[in-house]
């Protein structure tokens, strides 16, 4: 990617530069296949939640963009015929916390990272057990917060875990999604970072006829 | 890098604790995102006499459509993420200060050009309004606290070490 002048003598300006320019395309392309990638963090989380609460959690099934999760808890439906029960179905769109894919993609290609592959592949399996967390805090708000007394009564929660399970979603839908990819992105990255947070500092190339003797060359 | 990680992680678990007690949403954040809906639409009626604010909701008046600004969308988590890096990271605390106010300005100002666009991409696409608000902003408002902390840190007297100096 060729940039003007002034951004491309700044390693910090030409690295937001092609960083803003790569999440736009990437994001873009990534959105047409976003369900796809979210597959695996959709198992992780509907494992975690059937170990975690096999008596109420039924089965997990993708519709369309969103993804549903069944349960066995049961709830008056209005309007329902005299003695039919309904069950309590969760749903929720994977894609709004897999942005996180190309966020990070975008970060490595604009600081030019040398193990371009090797990082991608570490970084978004990285992702993965953060965007179930992100999944199942969704869901679990879903039947803790939203089911009322009737959901409670079913699934054993308490007052604690209700709130406990709030957070959880609030860290999960604010943070987590835009901050993991970061974090993931600075530990993969650490030598570029050191280097464009010191760039300021390595000394100016010096024309080779004007250098005089120094102590470490000879 | 181990100890800047941890401190990051605490202290920005600490602040977004505070941030959703409910004295917190009552008296910081929701007056905050008042203030950003009233300025935001202050600035669009320089272009377009229609936009107006109630609350946190910027509202085009003609055609009715509005934009509320949520949690999320306020750029206080933003802001927090900023806040945590700057503290987890060894610096003179007048530096410290300074990158505060000038991040905190980086950052409010990038979330109105964010809220400014979704109301008109809103009131063009759905589907628009949908990729930039729930992907792309969220992206670059990060990159843009990513850019701001990198800048803050360059300027820092307390610098890295460059990659191969001996640790000491």
């Amino acid at each position: 990617m060729r940039l003007p002048e002034p951004i491309a003598k700044s390693p910090l300006y030409a690295f937001f530069f092609k960083g803003a320019i790569w999440l736009v395309v990437l994001t873009s392309l990534w959105s047409t296949v976003a369900d796809w990638t979210m597959r695996p963090a959709v198992s992780v989380s509907y494992v975690a939640l059937k170990t975690a609460f096999p008596w109420w959690v039924h089965d997990g099934e993708y519709k369309g963009d969103s993804y549903e999760l069944g349960t066995r808890i049961q709830v008056v439906v209005a309007n329902a015929p005299p003695g039919a029960k309904g069950v309590l179905v969760a749903d929720c769109k994977p894609a709004r916390y897999g942005y996180g894919l190309p966020m990070l993609l975008a970060l490595l290609l604009a600081c030019g990272s040398r193990r371009l592959v090797r990082n991608a592949i570490i970084g978004a399996l990285a992702l993965i057990p953060f965007q179930a967390f992100s999944i199942s805090f969704d869901l679990l708000k879903q039947v803790a917060v939203e089911g009322g007394a009737v959901a409670a009564a079913q699934t054993g929660f308490s007052a604690f875990s209700v709130n406990a399970i709030a957070l959880g979603y609030q860290l999960g839908f604010l943070l987590l999604p835009t901050l993991v990819p970061i974090m993931v992105w600075l530990f993969l990255e650490r030598d570029f970072l050191a280097a464009i947070t010191t760039d300021r500092q390595a000394p100016a190339p010096q024309d080779p006829a004007s250098q005089g003797p120094s102590p470490g060359n000879s | 890098m181990r100890r800047f990680l941890l401190l990051f992680i605490v202290i920005q678990l600490v602040l977004f604790g505070l941030e959703l007690l409910v004295p917190v949403q009552e008296h910081i954040v929701l007056p905050w995102t008042t203030l950003l809906a009233k300025a935001c639409s202050s600035l669009v009626t320089l272009f377009d006499a229609n936009a107006m604010s109630q609350g946190k909701v910027l509202f085009n008046s003609k055609t009715g459509f509005g934009v509320s600004i949520e949690p999320g969308c306020n750029g206080i988590e933003a802001c927090i993420v900023l806040i945590a890096a700057m503290f987890a990271f060894p610096a003179p605390w007048r530096h410290r200060m300074v990158g505060l106010v000038i991040g905190f300005i980086a950052v409010q100002s990038l979330n109105m050009v964010r809220v400014i666009s979704l109301f008109y991409l809103g009131q063009w696409s759905q589907r628009a309004f949908e990729f930039f608000h729930e992907y792309l902003w969220q992206g670059l408002i990060m990159l843009d606290v990513l850019v701001v902390w990198l800048l803050w840190v360059r300027a820092n007297p307390r610098t890295l070490p460059a990659p191969g100096d001996a640790a000491t």
